[in-house]
């Protein structure tokens, strides 16, 4: 059987590395490949001008790219080492649709996301992005709570 | 490790569609699947005026899904039917919780009447309210 390939869109948060932990269990019983995905969620027009303007921008965009590959990174090291799995640092102002995207373009036979992760509206039990991503992604999409959180 | 997959069934295409998932991933994992159908019958209306034939006419609906069900599973693969009655969403979850399943793989939407919502009411609430992981199959 070919490799599944499972993609782990990541936030840092912690219902974000339940997922990680799932996705990492599936895919070492499933032999699956993992895709980890980090979205810099930065403002569009910011994107496009902080490659013209100063130094400053610039470096907001460097830090939250830093941020990005330590939460890949820790990821990364929850993997064990009998599961195949890479990170991806990509910069978008819709999170959601940049998830979509890439799990078009790697041709992920699934998704696995936390039920909802670092945005500010708590009292939501599904986050907005992952909601999003549950509505309209066309494979099949797992949905992890943090334990703390399933308490609740 | 991924040893039980919960499947409710209700007939629908989507649950056709999520029953054939989790074959698939079983075979990969080596899971078992508990499959469970839910008849939608307040148990109040059970003890007060429910005929045993109406009670007889929903199991045998139900037991005809969960056959074919248990039919589409080749052999090798673990596998065990459940009936119950109650609100669908609360059965399913409490026997999530009841027999330790590590995953529920259902259909995005089952056989509610509307149709222009991309998540069914059972589907959203069962992914919100879920301890364990939901795979939401499309």
């Amino acid at each position: 059987m070919e490799h599944k390939v499972i993609l782990v869109p990541i936030d840092g948060s912690d219902n974000s590395l339940a997922a990680v932990r799932n996705a990492v269990e599936l895919a070492s019983s499933c032999h699956a490949v993992v895709e980890f995905l980090h979205v810099v969620n930065l403002d569009g027009a910011f994107i496009q001008s902080a490659g013209e303007c100063q130094k400053r921008c610039h470096s907001v965009l460097e830090d939250a790219v830093d941020v990005g590959r330590k939460i890949l990174n820790q990821a990364l090291d929850m993997t064990p080492d009998d599961v195949e799995a890479k990170g991806h640092c990509i910069s978008g102002d819709d999170a959601a649709q940049t998830i979509l995207t890439s799990a078009e373009k790697i041709d992920a036979d699934m998704i696995v996301v936390g039920s909802r992760g670092l945005g500010a509206f708590r009292a939501a039990l599904l986050g907005s992005v992952s909601s999003y991503v549950l509505s309209h992604a066309c494979c099949p999409v797992i949905v992890v709570k943090a334990a703390r959180q399933a308490e609740k | 490790m991924l040893r039980k997959f919960l499947i409710p069934v209700d007939g629908s295409e989507g649950s056709d569609k999520a029953v054939a998932e989790a074959i698939d991933m079983a075979e990969a994992c080596g899971a078992k699947l508990y499959f469970l159908y839910v008849a939608n019958i307040n148990q109040l209306a059970i003890n007060a005026c429910l005929s045993d034939a109406i009670l007889e006419a929903v199991t045998k609906a139900g037991n005809v899904i969960l056959d074919r069900a248990m039919e589409m599973v080749p052999s090798g693969i673990e596998k065990e039917a459940f009936s119950e009655t109650g609100s669908p969403a609360v059965v399913i979850l409490d026997f999530a919780t009841g027999n330790s399943i590590d995953l529920i793989i259902m259909g995005s939407r089952g056989l509610g009447v509307v149709k222009g919502v991309l998540l069914g009411s059972v589907s959203q609430y069962i992914v919100e309210q879920s301890k364990c992981p939901v795979l939401v199959v499309k």
